[in-house]
């Protein structure tokens, strides 16, 4: 397991392609740098995202928020719908007085060209009966109907003509309006990001040059994937958890935060919009570990991001795990433990506090204890884990066989299925061997 | 006898400072337990597929977490010792299946199981064995995922500070397999 704490001054002065033998390990550390972006970053940044909407042939809005950590993130998504509706405002005032009075009376002309075809139509009926036989009415009927219902046909197609060819002169002049009044809000969906992930993923391959585009290192792609499979749950965890949590609006669903696709590949995480794009700069330092080729973010030293704004916000993590501040702490309370309603933050929290100074604190109740064979007289305890847990399983305290570096025995304790009443049983489970065969067990160390 | 020196001399590490250097690391045929792996003997299956170690040993186990691994090795004068690990995919016919070899010392032999880190060495006598690894459960799920945030008026801010439910990797195995 390796621990990489990264912290930067910025992106510019960064290489631009890197060398194709880099191992994949080396690109992702390289990918997983943080600082303060310059203005040159920001210029890269947005050339690199406007490039992906034009990709898939939306039209670029220039509307850009930037914001400094994953919480300035929620909030701008949160009040999303506010900021597209005041930025279209702010377009149609800049359109003009003319084709914003063009716009607000093409739906009374829509409205008044199919009253004035109805009248236009009743006006020649009467007339034609009239004018043909003196009166509303002829002597036969017939005759009159059919040719009413000819000029009806022919009166309401000149009117339809006449309004289409007026509505097209004036919608060539008003559409800039008209399409700003038409609001769409909705963050971008999977065809933005499938797309966007064809055009991001050869770019962002820093090991590409350009005049090889044609001859693809397959090798160099596959690394390449791999890398940014690796940091995928990295981004998530940096940018969409914080948001998701925040409850953004019914109509707006956040799909996917992407890095963006410059070629120096920063942490930059951006959620896309149709007339808004928010992107969020990198951390001041981010910590991380890697086991078993996955990259988490971790520190058992103090928070494991650490974000540029105002509040000076910080986040901790603990093995790929976000933990709240108040079970981070060393002097972490039980209380508060049991409390806490995601497992997965209790278990970290517990490892990290030690099973041991766990079941003191707690007061656990002893079902059982027994000498551990082949370790002197050292014992094997069971404990029932308390019902704040919601778990039946039951602990397992052992010392280990061998002194540790400081010379002392360290405890350690282990969880075993709910129906051992026998420590020894318990441990021999935990080996799979017969329960006799490791009472016979001659030497630990 | 092997001492702790010139047990861990075989893989080119120094005794810890917490270990005597000179104790001496007994031979024994009995069940014998090193950290997380247990040495037992076993009638072994008919058909397990037998390497004589080299002298150089062999990694048994490495410890992805500590970076520590036991190295299983030939004792003195003991060329005829045989190892046949067991293949990840068919441990015991078990998903992810606890033993991780057997081991084969002939008679007036001997073999050493050697720790990188604090468990010093363990001796093995004649006879056939099973080494085994250790299991331990998990902390079950929560019913209840994660803190719902405040409700909060359109446009205001509403950050919830609440961890959420992060799990980056799926565990489809409901035990870990643990290795020091």
């Amino acid at each position: 397991m390796s621990s990489t704490g990264l912290s930067g001054t910025g992106l510019s002065n960064r290489p631009t392609v890197l060398d194709p033998s880099a191992s994949t390990d080396a690109w992702i550390v390289e990918n997983l740098d943080c600082g303060v972006l310059t203005e040159v970053d920001r210029g890269r940044i947005f050339d690199g995202i406007q490039r992906c909407y034009r990709a898939t042939d939306l039209p670029w809005h220039d509307h850009v928020v930037w914001v400094r950590s994953p919480q300035e993130l929620a909030s701008v998504v949160a009040s999303s719908r506010k900021l597209i509706h005041r930025w279209h405002r702010q377009r149609v005032r800049r359109a003009g007085r003319v084709p914003r009075l063009l716009t607000l009376g093409r739906w009374a002309a829509w409205i008044g060209l199919r009253v004035l075809a109805v009248l236009a139509a009743v006006a020649v009926l009467v007339a034609i009966s009239w004018f043909w036989f003196g009166s509303l009415t002829g002597p036969n009927h017939s005759p009159i109907g059919a040719l009413a219902y000819l000029g009806f046909i022919a009166s309401w197609s000149m009117v339809h003509v006449v309004g289409h060819v007026t509505l097209w002169a004036w919608r060539s002049t008003v559409d800039r309006v008209d399409a700003a009044r038409n609001l769409k809000y909705r963050i971008i969906q999977p065809r933005f990001v499938q797309e966007t992930r064809r055009l991001l993923m050869p770019a962002a391959d820093p090991r590409r040059r350009p005049e090889s585009d044609s001859g693809v290192d397959a090798e160099a792609d596959s690394q390449a994937d791999e890398a940014l499979a690796a940091l995928a749950p990295i981004w998530y965890t940096l940018w969409l958890a914080p948001v998701r949590s925040a409850r953004p609006p019914a109509e707006v669903s956040v799909r996917e935060a992407m890095a963006c696709a410059i070629p120096a590949r920063p942490m930059v995480g951006w959620i896309a919009y149709r007339s808004l794009t928010i992107v969020c700069e990198p951390p001041l330092e981010l910590h991380t570990e890697q086991v078993a080729g996955a990259i988490r973010l971790h520190n058992a030293a103090g928070p494991a991001v650490v974000w540029a704004d105002a509040a000076g916000s910080v986040d901790y993590y603990l093995h790929g795990v976000r933990v709240p501040e108040h079970l981070y702490r060393e002097d972490v309370r039980v209380d508060d433990l049991h409390r806490e309603q995601n497992s997965e933050v209790r278990r970290v929290v517990i490892e990290r506090l030690g099973w041991p100074k766990y079941i003191e604190q707690a007061g656990l109740r002893l079902v059982a204890s027994a000498v551990d064979p082949g370790n002197g007289e050292r014992e094997l305890k069971l404990y029932d884990l308390p019902k704040e847990l919601r778990d039946t399983k039951r602990l397992l305290l052992m010392v280990n066989g061998s002194p540790d570096h400081s010379g002392r025995q360290r405890q350690y304790a282990e969880l075993v299925p709910a129906g051992f009443d026998d420590p020894i049983a318990a441990v021999a489970w935990q080996y799979d061997c017969p329960v006799e065969v490791y009472r016979q067990l001659a030497r630990r160390t | 006898m092997h001492t702790y020196t010139s047990a861990l001399s075989l893989i080119g590490v120094a005794v810890p400072p917490h270990l005597q250097a000179d104790a001496d690391v007994p031979i024994l045929c009995t069940p014998q337990a090193q950290g997380d792996l247990l040495i037992f003997p076993v009638t072994p299956p008919p058909d397990l597929n037998w390497e004589e170690l080299s002298g150089s040993g062999i990694q048994v186990i490495h410890g992805e977490a500590t970076g520590n691994t036991h190295w299983l090795h030939p004792g003195f004068d003991s060329p005829g010792v045989c190892w046949s690990p067991v293949d990840p995919e068919n441990r015991l016919g078990r998903e992810r299946g606890l033993a991780l070899g057997h081991v084969r010392v002939p008679a007036g032999q001997s073999a050493l199981l050697i720790h990188t880190d604090e468990h010093g060495a363990n001796g093995i006598g004649p006879g056939t064995y099973a080494i085994h690894g250790k299991r331990q459960l998990r902390l079950a799920t929560a019913q209840q995922d994660g803190v719902r945030a405040p409700r909060h008026a359109p446009g205001s801010v509403a950050v919830s500070r609440a961890a959420p439910r992060v799990s980056l990797f799926e565990r489809t195995a409901s035990w870990d397999f643990v290795v020091d």
